[in-house]
């Protein structure tokens, strides 16, 4: 479980966070969204460790984050970031190895390079094993990255572990259709009903498709904190993006589409709510 | 991969034997290889031949051996903290001379010596006194890799130009106190400051070996260690921090420990460059980046590069010495003109 109390960030006086509060419990998926500049990037940062100088605490499992150390903690969470930039022609395989770093000292073991071999395929990577990473398309590395992430996860016993947590810094950005499913599909896959998973997302309906729970962000302040249905609505949008959206839907059980007003017209099969 | 690796190392230690034992025999009085070993095995009393000859002895024993040694040593630091310095700044264009650590190191000596103590930089004689001036130039190392990092670093990333310009900055310091201290200087210090300037191996004596060893040996030691972390570095300061790596406790000892040779190299030897940036680069085309194999390949390769440089500035203009730093210059800056071409595209986009 994740729990992050009343936590605040400021940097020379100006507040980029205030009184951020939520639970997260296992199994859930969190969509953090909001404008640009609303600090979600900044609230991902806490979550996962990298500032420290915010008030307030954060709970992985009860524990407070802050007493971990950093080995520990890898094993605990990932992180993937956006625009990972590499300038060493490093292969695909030794990239996804660095998420079993922590896990060995000199020479990684028969289990770490099997995780490395199922994480890969679990990305669809599987036949890009020995390629130069420098060489891949973006959407390739993404999913490279994404592998390096989940093998970061792995347990090496099969026994059934604490939850465990992977935060994505919009890991679909500059991913064409297919992919963007697939990440947010892999993600998903991965935290079942035991880990949870933080995601700052752009896009609301994909938000709204994959996350359990959506955390809208404006200013650094908390403006909604619930199911996407509950959420996402046009008064919400309206006060935080400024944008009058239409709803649509299929039927009554299909996530709502968010569109905006005006552009979008319904039709036989996809209706305006 | 670990069959390869052992593999290359094998190749590379029986190259290094090789290009020791050549450069040992070599020079105005010539000893076999055969000899050679002879001699060193009679030393430590293993054979008992009296057929060797004294002054073949003697020249080897106190004129080459040092000198192969120190050049085997100097050249294995310079390519490891080249190395070392690549993983910390996270490409390969970084090179301790290049971003002037070198002349950064040699300039903190200078001043320290030449201004505070009113003494010049004669080739001190006893162990306290190179300890002395290995101190003082691994301070100056230790300056400037941290000036220049501190320049080159924004929102968790290396700006390559910053860096590259940083390193002329320093360069163009250090050579501005060089032109000041030559315009002041006598005929020995003039004598000196070539020294120092273009590097050169002639002072090389078991003293100046014995006082290198440890600043040399330290960093071979711990930084395989470190591989895996320098490995990780790769993919930028946060994600290494993610993956479990102290990234603050591991830049400062990767700073601290290439300074460590490139600041023991500079004050038996000079300024020598270019020599790590080339052992790493060459390497990575062969071996691929990944830090486990390549720092003990790099140590190696250096060695051998050195030793062979060495060579030939000894006996390309018999009865004269060619400065070494001109000798690795002409390799090196071939290399490097190479690497800023192949990695324009990437440049411009940082």
């Amino acid at each position: 479980m994740l729990i992050a109390n009343n936590i605040s960030y400021k940097i020379k006086n100006k507040s980029l966070l205030k009184d951020i509060n939520f639970e997260l419990q296992p199994g859930e998926l969190l969509a953090i969204v909001g404008p640009n500049g609303a600090g979600k990037s900044t609230l991902l940062k806490i979550l996962s460790g990298e500032l420290q100088k915010y008030t307030g605490s954060v709970l992985l499992n009860g524990q407070n984050l802050s007493s971990f150390n950093t080995k520990t903690l890898a094993t605990k969470r990932a992180v993937l970031s956006q625009n990972i930039s590499l300038t060493l022609p490093f292969i695909v395989s030794e990239i996804v190895m660095m998420g079993r770093y922590s896990y060995f000292d000199n020479k990684s073991s028969m289990r770490d390079k099997q995780i490395v071999e199922e994480c890969l395929s679990q990305t669809g990577m599987l036949s890009f094993k020995d390629r130069n990473y420098l060489t891949l398309s973006g959407g390739e590395k993404q999913r490279v990255q994404l592998a390096r992430v989940l093998a970061q996860l792995s347990e090496n016993k099969t026994s059934k572990s604490e939850a465990k947590f992977l935060f994505l810094d919009e890991p679909v950005n500059g991913l064409d259709l297919k992919y963007q499913q697939q990440v947010m599909k892999i993600a998903k896959d991965w935290k079942g009903t035991n880990n949870s998973v933080v995601a700052v997302l752009h896009d609301l309906n994909l938000a709204s498709q994959y996350a359990d729970k959506i955390l809208l962000l404006n200013n650094g302040t908390m403006e909604a904190l619930d199911v996407p249905a509950n959420v996402f609505t046009k008064e919400n949008i309206k006060r935080v993006y400024d944008v009058d959206v239409n709803f649509f839907s299929q039927s009554k059980e299909t996530p709502l589409y968010i569109a905006p007003a005006g552009n979008f017209k319904s039709s036989k099969n996809f209706i305006l709510v | 991969m670990t069959k390869k690796k052992y593999f290359v190392y094998t190749l590379l230690s029986i190259s290094l034997l090789l290009a020791v034992l050549l450069s040992a025999g070599s020079g105005a009085l010539y000893i076999e290889p055969l000899l050679i070993l002879k001699i060193l095995l009679g030393k430590i009393g293993l054979i008992n031949d009296l057929t060797i000859d004294t002054p073949s002895t003697n020249v080897l024993l106190w004129i080459r051996l040092p000198r192969v040694i120190m050049a085997v040593l100097i050249g294995a630091g310079l390519s490891v903290s080249g190395l070392s310095m690549q993983g910390l700044f996270r490409n390969p264009l970084a090179d301790p001379g290049l971003m002037g650590i070198t002349s950064g190191a040699a300039m903190f000596a200078v001043v320290c010596i030449v201004f505070l103590s009113g003494q010049s930089i004669q080739y001190t004689s006893s162990i306290s006194g190179f300890y002395t001036l290995n101190i003082l130039t691994f301070v100056g190392a230790c300056m400037t890799t941290l000036l220049i990092y501190q320049f080159s670093k924004s929102g968790g990333k290396t700006i390559v130009a910053t860096m590259l310009l940083a390193g002329i900055a320093v360069n163009a310091v250090c050579s501005a106190i060089t032109g000041f201290i030559t315009y002041t200087a006598n005929d020995q210090q003039l004598r000196d400051i070539t020294f120092w300037m273009m590097g050169s191996l002639g002072g090389a004596s078991w003293n100046t070996v014995l006082a290198m060893l440890p600043f040399v040996l330290i960093p071979l030691f711990i930084l395989p260690q470190l591989s895996k972390a320098l490995n990780a570095f790769a993919l930028g300061e946060s994600e290494a921090g993610y993956l479990g790596i102290n990234t603050k406790k591991m830049k400062f000892i990767l700073i601290g420990l290439s300074a460590l040779s490139v600041g023991a190299s500079v004050a038996t030897a000079g300024m020598i460059g270019f020599v790590g940036l080339v052992i790493p680069h060459i390497l990575r085309l062969w071996l691929g980046p990944d830090n486990r194999t390549l720092i003990i390949a790099s140590a190696l390769s250096g060695g051998i590069l050195l030793t062979l440089s060495d060579l030939l500035a000894r006996t390309l203009v018999i009865p004269s010495e060619l400065p070494i730093g001109i000798l690795t210059a002409i390799m090196g800056a071939p290399v490097f003109v190479w690497l800023i071409v192949k990695e324009k595209k990437q440049l411009s986009l940082l």
